[in-house]
């Protein structure tokens, strides 16, 4: 902070907001190491075939940190909950806009669905090995669906102190892990996980791998959500954002790097063939002692539990601000009087995700390949997409403004390599999406999951170009989140939010802070 | 009884004390009509950009002398949204403990498993449903068309309990959708500045639904 704060009320507001330790916080629940490794990934190795995750992880860490430069001056300038669309909509257009914001409520509920599949597998999982009981794992599903669905409607949230203890114990286990898989190497400390045969053998298995590499960094995008609660929208964001990725690339990097040195590279996918839930953990106990695997088992079921929380505020709270732009219907944007939460939403996510978890029951689907990995890859996916049309946006946005006092690095070089590079991976994930989900090629899932995507984002476009013919007011607000008016319903005659509450009047705070 | 104190009775049960909003809620509800006591008073105005002293005509009472003294102490000009997030933090304490000075509320400590709660309890229970039955009857006989004028204060704290939530509490089913038109034009009704002062408690309470807030 600097010039104007030093006065009462600003150092009284300061007082309140968000440290950078705190956003970083929110941010890494969704990026529970364990969980991302330990399930995700090794899933993915189990699924794709393909043993160079350490080197995508190394190339899509990058892409994002370039991803972020821009993605960040953007954040100080249009704070706003719903990051990406509000972006799209400000640099692309409001139709745009619109697309983005389906096409991330449509990701973001997908990734919330497959979290309940590996909540539910590895707690059933370990209550099985651990001789306690033999639950299916959608019963445990629906226990947690139940706590999730009671929290959301009470609002209540788990704080940045619980979130970083989680965070950190399963650094700890990480570590631990990490050290005893590379002291116990099968083909000598080999780098051949880093080598580029490893990953670029068919270039759409390597698309592949690359989108669940970017679901496994999803989380690194959530801190210019805070950026308005944060004491300083440019550093604490910025702060957050880039060690939120620094803590995820070391420990993922590490973490899969390790695992490939202690199976030796050339076994690692057949070993996460025949044990893809549980591979790490008995490596770990394998190689410790039984009771160090059980604690990370633990801390899977654990950080799984947490970031299903996180995500499902998320989803509610991403669907509150479309509703209150009236771009979603307006019931949705009704909150609790005595719980301040978007109950609404809230309860539409629930609904969802029971739909879900119980046709996966009925169908009796797999659990962890067929919804927790499907979850994540749709996820990703759907997010690459986002990625590339947010740095388009930003090139847009300050390329009108003449870079807006940003470096040429910031707004115009950094996010055009990174569209680049995700826009070679979308297409050749698009070319062979069966890699992607581990189906043959003619499944017709292989058509149905990236279509839906299109799909929403058709309908979304559509349904701006409707509003703009019948609602111009609605249409105007678009983008604006939470900060369109209340809704009074139609031929209302309500005070709609003049300039001092859309972007406009963020853009001259934004500039205020950094003089 | 001053507008803000009207407006913690209805944001709290006659009978218990206990909060019908959210805490940060009745936080900004409160301070918005800390706000509108001093425009009221003719000591404020607020447009779409700033909030400004208009005059410095020492105000009937200690609490809102003290929030005057704080719009003046600020060297910088601020927006209502600042101003809303900066009494909100202890305008419910405040407004209580001016209401207990008045011998309306009093305090009531229960012993806790951890601790004493201290809650402010109504010394009089009809006194403290007044305000509430007041602006709800206003409210219904103004759906009905029965037509009623209502007073400004009136009007501000119709206001205010439509962007805290709690007219969603006074009418119910089919009636909800007339109250709204009618509340629309309640608000349009209302002076530029309390109209934006509505709005903007509206707006601030919203945004902490849709993050961790």
């Amino acid at each position: 902070m600097s010039a104007t704060p030093r006065s009462p009320v600003a150092t009284a507001l300061a007082a309140d907001r968000l440290g950078a330790a705190s956003v970083a916080s929110f941010a890494l629940t969704a990026a529970a190491p364990l969980m991302v490794v330990g399930g995700l990934l090794v899933a993915g190795w189990a699924n794709i075939g393909v043993v160079g995750f350490p080197l995508a992880l190394l190339i899509i860490g990058a892409v994002l940190a370039l991803f972020c430069f821009g993605y960040i001056a953007m954040a100080q300038r249009i704070p706003n909950a719903g990051a990406f669309s509000a972006y799209v909509a400000q640099g692309l257009g409001r139709p745009g806009g619109v697309a983005a914001s389906l096409v991330a409520l449509l990701s973001y509920n997908a990734l919330q669905f497959g979290l309940f599949g590996i909540f539910g597998a590895a707690l059933s999982g370990f209550l099985d090995s651990e001789g306690i009981a033999v639950i299916p794992w959608w019963v445990l599903a629906l226990v947690a669906w139940v706590v999730t669905t009671t929290f959301g409607v009470l609002r209540v949230d788990l704080n940045s102190k619980v979130l970083l203890t989680l965070l950190a114990l399963e650094l700890v286990v990480v570590i631990v892990y990490d050290a005893a898989f590379l002291a116990t190497p099968a083909e000598g400390l080999s780098f051949a996980a880093f080598s580029p045969d490893s990953l670029f053998g068919d270039l759409s298995l390597s698309a592949s791998v690359l989108v669940i590499v970017v679901t496994a960094f999803i989380g690194f995008e959530a801190a210019p959500v805070f950026a308005e609660e944060s004491r300083d929208a440019r550093r604490t964001v910025g702060a957050a954002t880039f060690t939120g990725l620094a803590v995820m690339l070391v420990a993922y990097v590490l973490t899969t790097w390790a695992i490939t040195v202690t199976v030796g590279p050339s076994n690692v996918v057949d070993a996460a063939t025949s044990d893809s839930q549980n591979l790490m953990f008995s490596l770990a106990s394998d190689r410790l002692a039984p009771w160090i695997g059980t604690a990370g088992s633990i801390l899977l079921i654990t950080s799984a539990f947490a970031a299903m929380l996180s995500f499902h505020n998320t989803c509610a709270r991403y669907s509150f601000a479309l509703a209150r732009e009236g771009v979603l219907p307006r019931a949705l944007a009704f909150t609790g009087t005595r719980s301040g939460a978007p109950q609404a939403s809230s309860l539409l996510q629930s609904g969802l995700s029971l739909i879900v978890v119980i046709v996966y029951a009925i169908l009796d689907l797999d659990p962890v390949n067929q919804l927790f990995y499907w979850g994540g890859a749709l996820g990703g996916f759907g997010i690459v997409a986002l990625l590339i049309a947010t740095s388009i946006s930003v090139v847009v946005y300050f390329g009108r403004r003449g870079g807006d006092g940003e470096s040429v690095w910031k707004w115009l070089l950094a996010p055009i390599v990174s569209a680049i590079a995700l826009a070679m991976v979308l297409v050749f994930v698009w070319r062979d999406f069966h890699n992607l989900i581990a189906v043959p090629p003619e499944d017709p899932l292989r058509w149905i999951f990236p279509m839906a995507f299109v799909a929403v984002a058709v309908l979304g476009i559509l349904w701006a170009l409707v509003l703009k013919a019948t609602k111009p007011e609605v249409y105007r607000r678009i983008g604006l989140g939470a900060e369109a008016g209340p809704a009074m319903g139609p031929g209302v005659d309500f005070p709609a939010p003049g300039p001092a509450s859309g972007p406009v009047r963020q853009i001259e705070t934004g500039a205020r802070r950094d003089h | 009884m001053y507008l803000a104190d009207e407006f913690y009775l209805i944001a709290h049960q006659d009978s218990t004390g206990q909060p019908r909003l959210h805490s940060r809620a009745a936080g900004y509800g409160l301070a918005a009509a800390l706000l509108a006591e001093l425009h009221l008073h003719g000591n404020l105005t607020m447009d779409d950009h700033n909030v400004t002293v208009t005059s410095l005509v020492p105000p009937p009472d200690p609490l809102a002398h003290n929030v005057l003294e704080h719009l003046l102490d600020e060297p910088y000009k601020r927006p209502v949204r600042d101003w809303l997030a900066f009494l909100g933090r202890t305008a419910v304490e405040d407004v209580a403990k001016r209401l207990a000075r008045l011998g309306m509320l009093e305090v009531v400590e229960t012993k806790r498993l951890w601790g004493v709660s201290r809650t402010y309890v109504p010394v009089a229970i009809n006194d403290a449903a007044w305000p509430l039955a007041r602006i709800t009857t206003r409210l219904l006989s103004g759906v009905t068309r029965r037509g009623v004028e209502l007073s400004l204060p009136d009007q501000i704290l119709t206001g205010l309990c439509f962007a805290t939530g709690l007219t969603r509490q006074m009418v119910w089913g089919d009636e909800q959708h007339s109250a709204r038109q009618y509340l629309g034009q309640v608000i349009g009704g209302l002076p530029p500045p309390m109209r934006i002062l509505v709005t903007e408690t509206e707006i601030a309470i919203s945004k902490t639904a849709a993050t961790r807030g």
